[in-house]
């Protein structure tokens, strides 16, 4: 009972911080709202006894992402002035958005799971130990993955000489 | 009420398609790369609720969710350099004023 109450406290920020977001015109407002429910979202997490994701996600997104992001707003100077309302095409983006839930919520709503009754794995340690045996070779391409962006990420953003 | 799978995926569908709104509809480039990073938390809340529930033995919808996060963390950084580059030649961030592929 009380784990429903918490995840509609936690559902309700998530999407309240995600709507706000949208809403605002003013960007760097625009990613604290983010930041909240970014840090709601490790909040669900936690509730689906992902205690490792959860701190992950606490220190990529609202550490690292959210801070590179209003670096990003600060250096290109959009933080000062407002940004432009969503012009007439946002009408089409609100159809396409509202069309695409129309046909996921009522699919998820009713969707009818046959789950196993296994007692859920909680121990960190048990996804440390498969992420170095059954999952190394993704774990090391992931790696390779965060090197190239690191380098392309040096080469696009440096000053040209 | 008991908290179900069908409750996560309803929620997780939400937030997709509030960022799917976001950034179809956003101008600066800026919030478009933020309501990705919402869709992608979305994409998320899917896989590790499913790892919760239908592999609570083996929790394999977790490494996904630390592999999209590796991606995800890839995508705003190489993504966010792509912005600065673009703010030097044409000194704006605005989606519709950035056309050098427009023939």
């Amino acid at each position: 009972m009380s784990e429903t109450v918490g995840f509609y406290i936690l559902a309700a920020l998530v999407v309240g911080g995600a709507a706000m977001m949208l809403r605002t015109t003013n960007i760097v407002h625009s990613a604290f709202y983010l930041l909240g429910s970014l840090l709601a979202t490790a909040g669900v997490y936690a509730l689906l006894s992902a205690g490792f994701l959860a701190i992950m996600q606490i220190f990529i997104y609202a550490g690292a992402v959210t801070v590179l992001l209003l670096f990003v707003i600060m250096l290109t100077g959009t933080g000062v002035a407002d940004v432009e309302a969503p012009g007439t095409h946002a009408l089409a983006a609100g159809l396409v958005a509202l069309a695409l839930a129309a046909i996921l919520v009522p699919l998820q709503i009713r969707a009818p799971w046959v789950l196993p009754k296994a007692a859920v794995v909680t121990d960190t340690s048990v996804l440390g130990r498969l992420l170095f045996s059954q999952y190394l070779l993704p774990f090391e391409l992931a790696s390779i993955v965060l090197l190239v962006a690191l380098v392309g990420a040096i080469f696009l953003a440096r000053e040209e000489q | 009420m008991e908290l179900t799978l069908n409750h996560y995926l309803t929620f997780s569908a939400v937030l997709f398609c509030m960022g799917l709104y976001g950034a179809l509809s956003k101008r600066s480039a800026i919030a478009v790369m933020m309501c990705l990073e919402l869709m992608a938390n979305a994409v998320n809340i899917n896989l590790i609720a499913l790892a919760r529930y239908v592999t609570p033995g083996t929790i394999k919808g977790q490494f996904f969710a630390i592999f999209v996060m590796v991606v995800a963390a890839a995508e705003v950084g190489l993504g966010l350099a792509i912005v600065l580059s673009i703010y030097r030649q044409k000194s704006t961030i605005e989606l519709n004023q950035v056309n050098l592929m427009k023939w």
